[in-house]
């Protein structure tokens, strides 16, 4: 239905004319209190809220007040000393083994392949959680400190083999799993693979050697790993394998 | 996933006024019942990274790689993706593939192998995952694009037509590793794209920042969202601009439709919500005049029928002698005003501190601190400290540091646009 709207336009609208907008006779004002701004908001708006200390109105969104400083948030008089804050838990070594610096990040709801295929069908997939473990530092040196609170980072485990070691650009060596401590050698240890998707690791013969569950490893004998094995190596470096 | 539209204005105008403004909040959250539109047609995810002689030092391209591997690992089956290389020219690593154990593995393998030398050429880059991610058709099409640095600057012209053949077709963030890219070149590639611009600091942040990215790509559930706004001839659409999460001025992306309507793209959508600010000009009425400025609403496809979600928000206005009623602001617009005042501050504070303008920046940057403490803006209070030491945050008072990086700059410069939605009083 077509109605002319009080400027003389045609409206194919009901409410507000199509052509210029304006209000047909008759029809509902649009503005309700739900467009109209709440009184409250208003109140916010212009200021309000006096401060319960010296009665200035806050300005809006301000935390403390103007004049005397008083916090709107905490609802605390100005010079009032703040409780203090709760101490701060440390996490014990074992408690910030595994997960706490993973969940900070968001996960993306990625699920793993589904379960109901048979295990045996599926060759297993492997991460290695490397972390910088200050207690096996046994002879620290003080021109190569051990790093604090580094984080742990976690490397994937699916190429065939995975070189560990430190980076060389001048013999042109770029290990898969890059680790920084100086009691490492360029070519450390491999990470292999095998056909069945079970792991070996193989000590490459390196300076300082590497141990496996705290028994050392003999360099050219691959030795199967296991989900949570751990390998030591280096000054300070604890490597621990983990199934996915 | 259904969207809500809302309106926030003063509809209450005083004699001789000839505009108005108002906040609209769009909200997409689950649909009651079974949801099917979500990803339906499927999801494709391109990793463009940069491979140019530069990407070898501060040990980037091994962060990169590595980055990119924990990424393509988080992926379902469902989701397909692709890897692209370049520098001077681009290299299609893995073309795109559903994300199965064998082509992760593959994956895996070609990214390894990656190192770095040779220049920087956007323009091919851009065109290789623009024909990798059209393989999908409809879905979601979301690209994350890595540089260390400036594009090549013979490639300025193409980079502007090959941005411009990707525009609607995917979505894409750019991140810049690092503090020798041009923030010019990522911000127009990822806002002409309907993506974000960021920097990454250092190697060691890549990983974090490149799941953060991911995460939020996994996370969108309708493709191709388009706000529709609808106004009398006699009305003129002066601004729309994004205002929350971030200040996108929309207007060099708007799409003419007939006359009355326009259409601005959004990209893809997760459960979030949007503020949009638009500023509607006109002639002045009469007083008690009411007049419809504009109906908004919000148009996407499901099920390859378009769907259009109308709601009850259009903005009106009316005249008014009562001046007490017309000097009233929207909290709403008022608070994005704010928001506006702070990323200005930040512009101008740190255009100031270049030119070594050191009161000017600091009186700048000061107001900047002062809004985002009041605002409760935490993510644009932590870029300010790159830059600044912030003294006393509700008077405004900062002391400029003096030794700041590049990347503390670019961290502050990149961030500054961010905004907080206003806090329910």
């Amino acid at each position: 239905m077509q109605r002319i709207c009080p400027k003389g336009h045609v409206s194919t609208d009901q409410d507000y004319c199509s052509e210029c907008g304006a209000r047909l006779d008759g029809a509902a004002s649009a503005i309700t209190p739900a467009t109209a701004i709440a009184p409250e908001e208003l109140a916010a708006a212009a200021g309000g809220e006096p401060c319960p200390v010296c009665g200035t109105p806050r300005v809006v969104g301000a935390r403390f007040c103007e004049v005397c400083r008083y916090d709107f948030q905490t609802a605390t008089a100005p010079g009032a000393s703040s409780t203090p804050a709760p101490p701060q838990e440390t996490l014990t070594e074992s408690a910030a083994d595994v997960q706490p610096e993973q969940s900070e990040h968001p996960t993306p709801k990625a699920t793993p392949a589904p379960a109901s295929t048979p295990s045996a069908m599926v060759p297993q997939r492997w991460d290695v959680i490397i972390a910088v473990d200050p207690s096996l530092n046994k002879n620290p040196d003080p021109a190569q400190p051990c790093p604090q609170k580094a984080p742990e980072r976690t490397f994937p485990l699916d190429l065939d083999e995975n070189l560990v070691g430190r980076r060389s650009d001048k013999k042109d060596i770029h290990p898969e799993i890059m680790v920084v401590d100086p009691g490492i050698s360029r070519r450390h240890l491999s990470i292999r693979r095998r056909d069945d998707g079970g792991l070996v690791a193989i000590e490459l013969g390196s300076t300082n050697g590497t141990s496996l569950n705290a028994a050392p490893l003999e360099p050219g004998i691959p030795t199967p790993l296991n989900d949570g094995d751990q390998l030591t190596l280096g000054c300070w470096t604890r490597m621990t394998i983990r199934a996915r | 996933m259904q969207f809500k539209i809302e309106s926030f204005f003063n509809p209450h105008l005083s004699v001789g006024a000839d505009r108005i403004d108002a906040v609209l909040t769009v909200t997409a959250m689950p649909r009651e019942g079974p949801s099917l539109d979500v990803h339906a047609s499927g999801r494709a995810i391109a990793f463009v990274i940069d491979r140019s002689g530069s990407m070898q030092g501060d040990r980037r391209i091994e962060a990169a790689k590595h980055a990119a591997r924990i990424c393509i690992n988080l992926l379902d089956e469902a989701a397909q993706f692709c890897v692209i290389a370049f520098n001077h020219e681009a290299r299609v690593l893995v073309p795109l593939s559903a994300a199965t154990r064998q082509n992760k593995e593959r994956a895996h393998r070609e990214i390894q192998r990656l190192s770095g030398d040779g220049g920087t050429v956007f323009s091919a880059a851009l065109l290789a995952t623009r024909e990798q991610l059209l393989k999908l058709d409809g879905g979601i099409r979301y690209a994350l694009f890595l540089t260390d640095g400036e594009n090549d600057p013979k490639d300025q012209a193409d980079l502007r037509r090959a941005v411009d053949r990707c525009k609607g077709l995917f979505q894409c963030d750019g991140r810049g590793v690092g503090s020798d890219w041009t923030k010019a070149d990522l911000t127009f590639i990822a806002n002409t794209l309907l993506g974000n611009a960021d920097i990454i600091p250092s190697a060691d942040m890549m990983e974090v920042a490149f799941r953060e990215a991911i995460a939020a790509a996994l996370a969108k559930g309708v493709a191709d969202v388009h706000l529709r706004l609808w106004s009398p001839k006699t009305v003129t659409i002066a601004t729309i601009k994004q205002v929350s999460p971030e200040i996108i001025d929309l207007g060099p992306l708007k799409i003419r439709k007939d006359e009355k309507t326009i259409e601005v793209p959004t990209g893809a959508w997760a459960e979030e919500s949007r503020d949009y600010h638009l500023t509607l000009t006109f002639a002045a009425g009469e007083i008690g005049d009411e007049m419809l400025a504009c109906r908004p609403s919000v148009v996407y496809e499901s099920d390859g029928k378009e769907v259009v979600v109308a709601g009850a928000a259009p903005v009106i206005a009316t005249w008014t002698s009562d001046a007490t009623l017309a000097t009233r602001i929207s909290p709403q617009v008022a608070h994005y005003t704010g928001q506006q005042e702070l990323a200005d501050s930040i512009r101008e504070g740190l255009a100031a501190r270049e030119r070594g303008d050191i009161d000017q920046a600091t009186k700048l940057l000061g107001n900047a601190a002062k809004i985002a403490a009041s605002s409760g803006n935490d993510e644009v209070t932590r870029r300010l400290k790159h830059v600044v030491d912030i003294v006393d945050a509700p008077q405004g008072t900062v002391r400029l540091k003096t030794a700041v990086s590049k990347a503390d700059e670019l961290v502050l410069d990149m961030g500054g646009t961010r905004t907080v939605k206003r806090k329910a009083s």
